[in-house]
């Protein structure tokens, strides 16, 4: 176990040629320190590479390590858990200005050349991250001291009169007021509300978990945790499904990893699963978090479920839409949903990253712990067993 | 029911003139604590205690309309149930929707309708369940202004948060905030919800007689009421909600919550301890 994870954590160090990885846990975690440009810097690059760094030894055949489940390779093999730490990085480290090359190099842009309308892809990707994480980039501005301007804003709140209103607001004569609960964000001339809680609503371009909720003959509708659901007509699956054969690609209860590919102004959602690492979710288990604590679970740059791949080594897939899916072995697992209800429960902290590093940890050794006391109880009655049977042997000669 | 033994005639405006008989002013409003955030399957919720009212209230949604039929293509419904438990009243209340908490649930699904931002999740509802524990009158009142924690507790968007109160007419004198005793000996009682920014009514009834002059100084002690409430609604949000701005910040903690925030609902009074009567004669 242990080996593993040092394993895991060399590996992110000899490749980054950077200082390891612990050092990175310790720095991540707390973006909000006022840190001078050159040091984020290096913070930003260390980052990239350890998100690297859990990509690169995907290349080879990440669907095939997908399928087999051992231990070492879980937490490099998935390919779409890639696709949320791009997600959350991209953005986070273009307004940086500080060392936007180096973060994704790989498959990311790959597959975004692959996939038919990939460009198109990644811009709404950045819309819809930049929607709910805006306030957070926003302070992250150099030499501003940290989240002093996190402002709790109520419905009605006035936020000013000569502003532009965005996400979460609404405008009433000359003021812009806050629509929502939430924290008080401006970026870019809007001033825009952050919600602090609500149901997902399905946004172009959002890669989501779905579950199959009703089939018919030809389509299935993919329930997305949100009060919309969604057709999946054959012709939007990579299967060449006859009329008549839906159920024999997916039935009700499956999990699905889905793209918003448009919703219109009634709220009808159409979804795809053509495109890169899109697919059926074979085995694993879902839970559901709150939407809006997405962008905290996903991390700066990825950096929150990177940790939690890397240690928990499991398969992790974060929708937009709040359902997780998640797969490795049982103890994997419960550690890992352990940790994401932490991460719910705990979204407003500072330090987040660190605490969830220190709880996993902390977890694993109790569970080892646990495991090698099982582990001694039944050496010794093994022992026991062996022991008596030997003698029963013993008596059975004697007698002859 | 009706007071302590002291008096012998039932007033319910005591002789100087100025105060009722459970030690208010006319414009004073009982006690009022609001907690966001009670339920942890609902999506948002709230609890109120008000007086000797205790209403539950919880939201959920945005979600699927079911029936499909009622779904609105254009916009959101919001579905309001206001109910009594059997225990609420003195008398043991027959379960079940009756044409008055049908009524109730009417004008406040309206009232909502009106404040929350319907077209922003069309085909959807918006579920709002306010329980009412203990009934100690102006229970509309409270299942309003604890529903719309909830909403906000929720995450839906909406104008601004609607506190809602009722005045009325009790011996020829028009005050604030009617307490059981009142509502029953009473005149005439106006309950209102009023949008604190713009002061538009989104809801106005009144059960009795009043003059003209009655009712304007009725709806403006509600006006005035209501900004108080509000206050006391947001302040139950954001105790909710504060942490998340303040923990780590190392600015403040909290202060504890005191049990009963007697100083957060006087009409600009600081609290005094003539209010303990009121419960005591209450309950």
């Amino acid at each position: 176990m242990d080996e593993d994870e040092k394993e895991i954590m060399e590996d992110n160090g000899g490749k980054a040629g950077e200082p390891p990885a612990p050092r990175d846990r310790g720095k991540g975690p707390c973006p909000p320190l006022p840190t001078p440009v050159g040091p984020k810097d290096e913070v930003w690059r260390g980052r990239g590479t350890q998100d690297g760094s859990c990509e690169k030894p995907a290349q080879p055949g990440p669907e095939g390590t997908g399928g087999g489940p051992t231990e070492g390779e879980r937490p490099k093999g998935d390919l779409p858990e890639g696709q949320e730490p791009e997600r959350g990085g991209e953005p986070g480290q273009m307004p940086e200005g500080g060392n936007p090359q180096p973060y994704r190099e790989g498959r990311y842009e790959q597959s975004r050349r692959d996939g038919g309308g990939g460009g198109r892809g990644r811009d709404r990707r950045d819309g819809g991250y930049e929607r709910r994480d805006g306030g957070r980039q926003e302070r992250r501005e150099p030499g501003r001291p940290p989240d002093v301007d996190r402002q709790l804003v109520l419905p009605g709140d006035d936020l000013g009169t000569h502003v532009r209103g965005g996400f979460g607001t609404y405008k009433d004569g000359e003021s812009v007021y806050a629509a929502c609960l939430g924290i008080r964000s401006t970026r870019d001339g809007f001033v825009s509300v952050i919600p602090l809680s609500g149901k997902y609503i399905p946004k172009r371009g959002d890669f989501v978990v779905g579950k199959v909720a009703e089939m018919t003959p030809s389509a299935w509708v993919i329930d997305l945790n949100s009060p919309y659901v969604a057709p999946l007509p054959g012709s939007e699956t990579p299967w060449d499904a006859q009329f008549g054969e839906a159920s024999k690609y997916m039935t009700v209860g499956d999990t699905v990893l889905v793209e918003i590919r448009d919703i219109n102004e009634i709220g009808r959602v159409s979804v795809t699963m053509m495109g890169p690492n899109l697919r059926k979710l074979e085995g694993g288990q879902t839970i559901d978090v709150d939407a809006t604590k997405v962008p905290r679970l996903i991390g700066r740059g990825g950096s929150m479920i990177g940790l939690l791949k890397r240690l928990t080594r499991c398969h992790i897939i974060v929708g937009q839409n709040g359902r997780i899916w998640l797969d490795g072995t049982v103890e994997d697992v419960t550690i890992a949903l352990a940790a994401i209800k932490k991460i719910e429960r705990d979204a407003h902290k500072l330090g987040l990253t660190d605490a969830v590093a220190a709880f996993i940890e902390g977890m694993r050794k109790e569970l080892d712990e646990k495991r090698a006391k099982k582990e001694a109880g039944d050496d010794a009655r093994e022992k026991n067993a062996v022991l008596q049977d030997r003698a029963e042997r013993l008596e059975v000669q004697e007698e002859e | 029911m009706i007071m302590g033994g002291t008096q012998s005639e039932h007033k319910l405006i005591n002789a100087d003139g100025r105060t009722r008989y459970d030690g208010r002013k006319f414009d004073e409003l009982r006690p009022l604590s609001i907690q966001a955030g009670v339920l942890k399957r609902a999506d948002g919720s709230a609890y109120v205690e008000w007086g000797s009212n205790k209403v539950l209230a919880a939201v959920y949604g945005p979600r699927e309309v079911h029936p499909r039929h009622m779904q609105n293509s254009a916009r959101a419904i919001v579905q309001a149930r206001y109910n009594m438990a059997a225990f609420s009243v003195g008398e043991r209340k027959r379960p079940g929707p009756d044409r008055r908490s049908v009524e109730i649930s009417k004008i406040i699904s309206e009232a909502f309708t009106s404040v929350v931002f319907v077209e922003q999740f069309p085909r959807t509802t918006v579920d709002v369940y306010m329980e009412v524990l203990q009934a100690d009158a102006g229970t509309r009142c409270a299942g309003l202004t604890a529903a719309s924690v909830a909403l906000a507790d929720a995450g839906i968007p909406m104008r601004d948060l609607l506190p809602s109160v009722a005045s009325g007419k009790v011996e020829g004198v028009v005050v604030c905030d009617l307490n059981k005793d009142e509502d029953t000996c009473g005149e005439a009682d106006v309950p209102c919800a009023i949008l604190p920014r713009t002061g538009e009514f989104l809801l106005l009834q009144m059960d009795g007689h009043l003059t003209y002059d009655e009712l304007m100084q009725a709806m403006e002690y509600n006006r005035r009421a209501c900004k108080i409430i509000n206050e006391v609604q947001k302040e139950a949000l954001r105790k909710k909600y504060s942490i998340i701005t303040l923990e780590n910040n190392v600015m403040k903690e909290e202060k504890p919550a005191e049990g009963r925030p007697e100083d957060r609902d006087q009409i600009g009074r600081p609290p005094e301890s003539r209010l303990e009567p009121a419960q005591q004669g209450g309950a």
